[in-house]
């Protein structure tokens, strides 16, 4: 049998039992919750043991690879997917990604363009003339720039982003020269391929770009993933890079050295920053080739997909990376269509392959709207290719393009050319083109000065004045403007003082003193209104560049762009307007033109496609706003401020601040603006009213009235004291102890109780059986026997009677129908009764019983009477025990009918042949079953009608049976043991029974009564005076 | 099924019914034939009660309920006495001994715990409800003991008269009960022979 051990005890119990029977512990309890419990709550890892097998093998399995994939994940670079706008980031990835997704606007430019390796590969090889003397004064610039601009910013996004994939931005910019008419499409998740090797464009910039993004390989491929502006992302991951990566940003003005000067050098990287600069314009750039060695093929293959940009087959960027120059101008021709004005000027000659930059750079000339026929010039020599170059920078102002067709004089200055182009990018005023851009010391700033004015707000002084002025100006005087602005260490002091002129604007423009040497900022230009038809064929995507953006470049911190944005632009549109045609220039800076600074656009429009030189960052956020942005956010296409390069690297935000109008602050300044500086421009906008400090209302002043509405006396203070009378809180009391007293316990009381009730019944107990006992065993027979009363006297004289006048020998049914348990008082009552029967007409005695017991009852009855022994009755002979008669009434009723169907063993076979019938009962219900009966029977049978019917009862059976004793269907009766000893006593005390029981039977009754009669008076004392307790406490 | 039990009572109550009443000799013969079934299904009903508590017993032992083992001394001496009845027949001394000296011996014990029972319960009556009905019951118990009380010195004067008078009493209420029994038994059997009450089991 099964066992369970208690745990309190520590005992074995059968299991069937639910509580330990020695302690009456629970022995279950694992399932048990009491009612009112609260279920406690376990930890799934303590049911882990319960678990089968094969579950916990399938968690642990899930449990392991749940680590291993969070081991990857910590191992792997983070890649920042989610980036805000790095507007040139997918740009790297264009050459080499053959899955990239090419936007429909950017395959309208160049449908067929496909990133293949080997373009990309030739595009780093030979980088165009026009970047090639950005690379060298870009270099320092680089160095120095590359450290303060923001991770976003870097060109490491750049060129994490493009290094690998120069080849696609080379396919890109240079789509084959055999196909003029192919639509350009860019490819901002193109992966990196390798390098054609038909387009030996100079992209030592892209060569960066790529460099940097093969350091965070993990992050270029997201980047693909998240398009061309990931790119940008994924380097700023990635500052080691970013030095390579900004460099290229120098490049796009042609920023001198100085700008990069606090970065740390790198040679291998300036030059390829530069480089993709010299593509731009297309001219050759000395500087950009001096760090592209590198890296040449790199940023040839960079620089291929600016060619590309203007949607023109751009074979500039074919050329091999050693014609740097070349290639560099064949880059920056297609920026001569950008104004969107007829390139016409690019005449100068250009180097080799002269064909395919004019192929590759026509596009550019297109980004305008205008027809591009510019790229028909020659590219013969890088000097005279610069001219070239420029040109179509000149029409990037929406002005017609003559300085295109000049050539430039010196490589330096094609380069400062090849810059100055892109001060017309953000609408820089054209004066500062014919400005001689020597290369400053400050070069930083110089360099970033033109992009300055590539789209900031001086872009706004373009109108149709300023297109007439640009009319008047000589065709040199534009070449001059842009030319690129070149680094330091690099530039030609020729041509620097007058091409770094509108570079000097820029910088003043951004003029941002906090704003640290080399820090680039991508500052918004505003070029001249294009013309109408440029502005008509202009596609929609470069429509929006000219729109100045929302966002503040990459790296520029938002308050110095919010504070270039809201510093007028310096008007500097005359010297442009002098030299460009004026159809051409009012066509460039005409409403809706790429130029357009009249038309503050939305934050989503983009209003320049380059940025200025001073952050490299921000020329590529220009163009990549004007280019690709439609749906820019607010603070992402809102004009870039000037940038301040060479005020230091640690930008301040508070001056910024200051000038900052809150009204012009987008959403997302105005949610980091503290609000301690909400509280004191509240406070001192009005002193008079109070400014909340607290809660959802922080900041605002005059919410809530200072004073109180309505009366301006302090209301009454109203007591919350419940104002209760005495009766009240009398009634509030009482309900409470009410209340009290339902949670208290009474006191149980039963101990007591069950103590005295005990305690009674065990004396009552030992005093009768110990009374008695005695008497019994003394056999006392003190106590007389007498018949005091007429009537006992008559009802004992008619028995006898009725015995006497049964015959002899007959035949005299007897029935037993007592319980064992008073089968002492019955044969102490019958025993009289048949012994004088017996004595006096020695009948046959028929036992019958309608008690299962009866039969041996019968026996015993024989035994002790003496009949059986004293009178030599003996069994079978003398009289007949025939043993128990079933069913009731019914089986009476059928024994009396027929005694022999019923019971075979009668010796009678009617019952009238009984001559009487005595019956022996101690319960009124047998006996009356027999009386009702013979009663019934007697009616039927007139033979029954003489034969008596004698009852000895019970003292409990007697009074019920009496009416039918006195009804006479009951001939004798005897009840009790006083009956039986009076009959007995008239019977000569025989068979005695009764005389032995009558003394103790008094004794009984003695003690019966005495108790009852002193118990109750006890107990009525008792129970008066509990009551009367209780009613005291209650 | 209700109603083909329904009917068999009903007719069967009939039948004798009228027999009793209306002494045809075929309808003494069929309530004599009923009345020799009943008292089979009565006899053999006491047996099934026997049956029924070896089973319970037996029940009680194997699911090993809480004293069981008497459930086990009960079967044994059913059993042990039922055999040496068969074999020994009832009036054997061995058989008659058993319940000379154990089944009498035991109920009258039973019946003398009552007797101290009621003379315990008598002394608390006032202490639980102290009333007139209380008290007069207590006296006139008290008076009938004390007039069937033998004395030492007889019977004490006036027993007679007590007796006469509670016989009164008792007479009169033993007939009541009487009437109000066979009134009982009348209405019982009247209900059962018109299928209201079924205490077969057909409801």
């Amino acid at each position: 049998m099964a066992s369970l051990t208690c745990p309190t005890c520590g005992k074995d119990n059968p299991d069937f039992l639910d509580n330990c029977q020695f302690c009456q512990t629970a022995l279950r309890r694992e399932a048990k919750l009491n009612i009112g419990e609260n279920p406690t709550k376990k930890s799934t890892g303590e049911l882990e043991e319960v678990l089968p097998d094969w579950l916990r093998e399938a968690r642990k399995q899930s449990r392991d690879s749940a680590e291993e994939e969070a081991k990857k994940e910590a191992t792997k670079p983070k890649i920042q997917i989610d980036e805000p706008a790095d507007l040139l980031a997918g740009l790297a990835f264009q050459a080499a990604s053959d899955e990239e997704e090419v936007p429909d606007w950017l395959a309208a430019i160049n449908p067929v363009e496909k990133k293949t390796p080997a373009s990309s590969k030739s595009v780093e090889e030979a980088p165009s003339d026009f970047f090639a003397q950005f690379n060298q004064p870009a270099q320092e610039s680089s160095k120095a720039a590359s450290s303060d601009i923001s991770p976003e910013i870097s060109s490491s996004t750049l060129g994490q982003g493009n290094l690998p994939q120069n080849d696609e931005l080379t396919n890109w910019l240079s789509p084959n020269s055999d196909r003029p008419d192919e639509s350009f499409r860019f490819e901002p998740d193109a992966t990196p391929e390798p390098a054609k090797p038909t387009e030996p464009e100079d992209l030592s910039w892209l060569r960066d770009l790529e460099s940097s993004s093969k350091q965070s390989t993990p992050a270029a491929s997201s980047q693909t993933d998240g398009g061309w502006m990931s790119n940008f992302d994924s380097s700023a991951a990635q500052p080691s890079g970013a030095q390579e990566d900004l460099s290229w940003l120098n490049n796009l003005g042609g920023i001198p050295a100085s700008t990069n000067a606090p970065l740390p050098p790198q040679p291998d990287s300036s030059p390829d920053d530069m480089s993709w600069l010299n593509n731009l314009g297309g001219t050759p750039v000395s500087s950009s080739n001096e760090p592209a060695p590198a890296q040449p093929a790199s940023s040839q293959e960079d620089l291929s997909w600016l060619n590309n940009l203007g949607g023109t087959p751009i074979p500039s960027f074919d050329e091999p990376a050693s014609a740097k120059p070349s290639s560099s101008q064949e880059d920056l021709s297609w920026l001569n269509n950008l104004g969107g004005t007829p390139v016409s000027s690019f005449d100068e000659p250009v180097s080799k392959p002269p064909a395919s930059s004019q192929e590759d750079l026509s596009w550019l000339n297109n980004l305008g709207g205008t027809s591009v026929s510019s790229f028909d010039e020659p590219a013969s020599a890088p000097a005279p290719s610069s001219p070239e170059d420029l040109s179509w920078l000149n029409n990037l102002g929406g002005t017609a393009e003559p300085s295109s067709n000049e050539p430039l004089p010196l490589q330096s200055s094609s380069s400062q050319e090849d810059l100055s182009w892109l001060n017309n990018l953000g609408g820089t005023p054209a004066p500062t083109f014919n400005e001689p851009t020597p290369l400053p010391p400050a070069a930083p700033q110089e360099d970033l000065s033109w992009l300055n004015n590539l789209g900031g707000p001086s872009a706004s002084s373009f109108d149709e004045h300023a297109s007439e002025q640009f009319a008047a100006t000589s065709k040199e005087d534009l070449s001059r403007r842009f030319e690129p602005v070149l680094p330091e260490s690099s530039s030609t002091p020729l041509a620097q003082p007058e091409d770094l002129d509108w570079l000097k604007n820029i910088d003043n423009q951004a003029g941002d003193p906090s704003v640290p040497p080399g820090f680039q900022f991508l500052t918004p230009r505003h070029t001249a209104p294009l013309t109408p038809q440029a502005q008509d064929s202009m596609p929609d995507w470069l429509k929006s560049a000219t729109e100045e953006p929302s966002m503040p470049p990459l790296g520029a911190t938002s308050m110095d762009w919010f504070t270039s944005k809201e510093q007028p632009p310096a008007p500097k549109v005359d010297e442009i307007q002098s030299d460009l045609p004026a159809p051409q220039i009012s066509s460039v800076f005409a409403p809706g033109g790429i130029f357009d600074q009249s038309q503050d656009r939305s934050a989503s429009d983009d209003q320049n496609i380059f940025t200025s030189a001073h952050d490299s960052s921000s020329l590529s956020n220009q163009d990549v706003d004007s280019l690709f942005a439609v749906d820019m956010p607010d603070w992402l296409s809102q004009p870039e401020p000037t940038a301040d390069v060479p005020s230091g690297q640690g930008s301040s935000s508070q001056d910024l601040s200051d000038s900052l109008a809150p009204v012009n602050l987008p959403s997302w300044v105005q949610a980091m603006r503290p609000v301690e500086a909400a509280i004191s421009e509240a406070s001192a906008l009005s002193p008079d009213q109070t400014t909340e400090r607290e809660g959802p209302l922080a900041g605002f002043r005059g919410v809530i009235p200072f004073a109180p509405i309505g009366s301006a006396q302090r209301p009454k203070a109203i007591s919350l004291k419940l104002q209760a009378s005495n009766e009240q809180q009398a009634s509030a009391l009482l309900l409470e102890q009410i209340l009290a007293g339902e949670t208290t316990a009474r006191p149980l009381k039963a101990a007591s109780q069950v103590v005295s009730q005990r305690a009674l019944r065990w004396a009552l107990s030992g005093l009768f059986l110990l009374v008695l006992g005695v008497m019994l065993s003394l056999g006392s027979q003190m106590m007389p026997v007498l018949v005091t009363s007429p009537q006992m006297s008559a009802d004992i004289t008619n028995l006898s009677n009725t015995i006497q006048s049964i015959p002899e020998s007959a035949q005299v049914l007897v029935v037993i129908d007592y319980e064992p348990a008073l089968a002492g008082e019955m044969e102490a009552a019958a025993g009289p009764l048949l012994d004088q029967l017996v004595v006096t007409r020695k009948p046959s005695l028929t036992f019958v019983s309608s008690a299962p017991n009866g039969s041996a009852l019968a026996e015993r009855l024989m035994k002790n009477t003496k009949i059986s022994g004293g009178l030599g009755y003996q069994l079978d002979s003398q009289y007949f025990n025939i043993g128990y008669l079933p069913g009731g009434s019914a089986g009476v009723r059928g024994f009396i009918e027929n005694p022999q169907a019923i019971m075979p063993a009668v010796k009678v076979s009617r019952f009238s042949d009984f001559a009487a019938v005595i019956v022996i009962s101690d319960h009124a219900e047998s006996g009356l079953v027999w009386i009702e009966q013979l009663e019934l029977m007697k009616q039927s049978d007139t033979t029954l009608a003489s034969q008596p019917l004698l009852v000895a009862a019970s003292a409990q059976a007697g009074p019920l049976l009496q009416p039918y004793v006195s009804s006479k269907q009951v001939a004798g009766m005897i009840s009790g043991l006083s009956d039986a000893a009076r009959y007995e006593f008239m019977n000569g005390s025989r068979p005695g029974l009764a005389r032995s029981y009558w003394d103790a039977f008094g004794v009984g009754l003695f003690l019966a009564v005495a108790s009852i009669v002193l118990g109750s008076l006890w107990s009525l004392f008792t129970g008066i005076r509990a009551r009367r307790a209780e009613a005291g406490l209650g | 099924m209700r109603i083909f039990t329904a009917a068999i009572a009903m007719a069967s109550g009939l039948i004798v019914l009228l027999g009793y009443l209306y002494p045809l000799e075929m309808l003494t013969q069929i309530r004599g034939t009923l009345t020799d079934w009943a008292i089979i299904i009565a006899g053999v009903a006491v047996l099934v009660g026997v049956l029924n508590l070896i089973f319970v017993q037996l029940e009680k032992i194997r699911s090993r309920q809480k004293n069981s083992i008497y459930g086990v001394l009960l079967i044994v001496s059913l059993l042990g006495t039922f055999g040496l009845g068969l074999v020994l027949g009832p009036g054997n001394q061995y058989v008659q001994l058993a319940v000379d000296a154990v089944i009498v011996p035991v109920e009258a014990s039973l019946m003398a715990i009552l007797a101290v029972t009621l003379v315990y319960a008598s002394i608390r009556l006032l202490r639980r409800r102290a009333d007139v009905m209380t008290v007069i019951f207590l006296l006139m118990a008290v008076i009938i003991l004390v007039a069937v009380m033998p004395t030492p010195i007889g019977p004490i004067p006036g027993d007679w008269l007590i007796l006469q008078f509670a016989g009164m009493f008792s007479r009169g209420g033993a007939r009541g009960l009487l009437s109000g029994i066979a009134l009982g038994t009348l209405l019982t059997s009247l209900r059962v022979l018109f299928g209201i009450d079924r205490p077969y089991g057909g409801n």
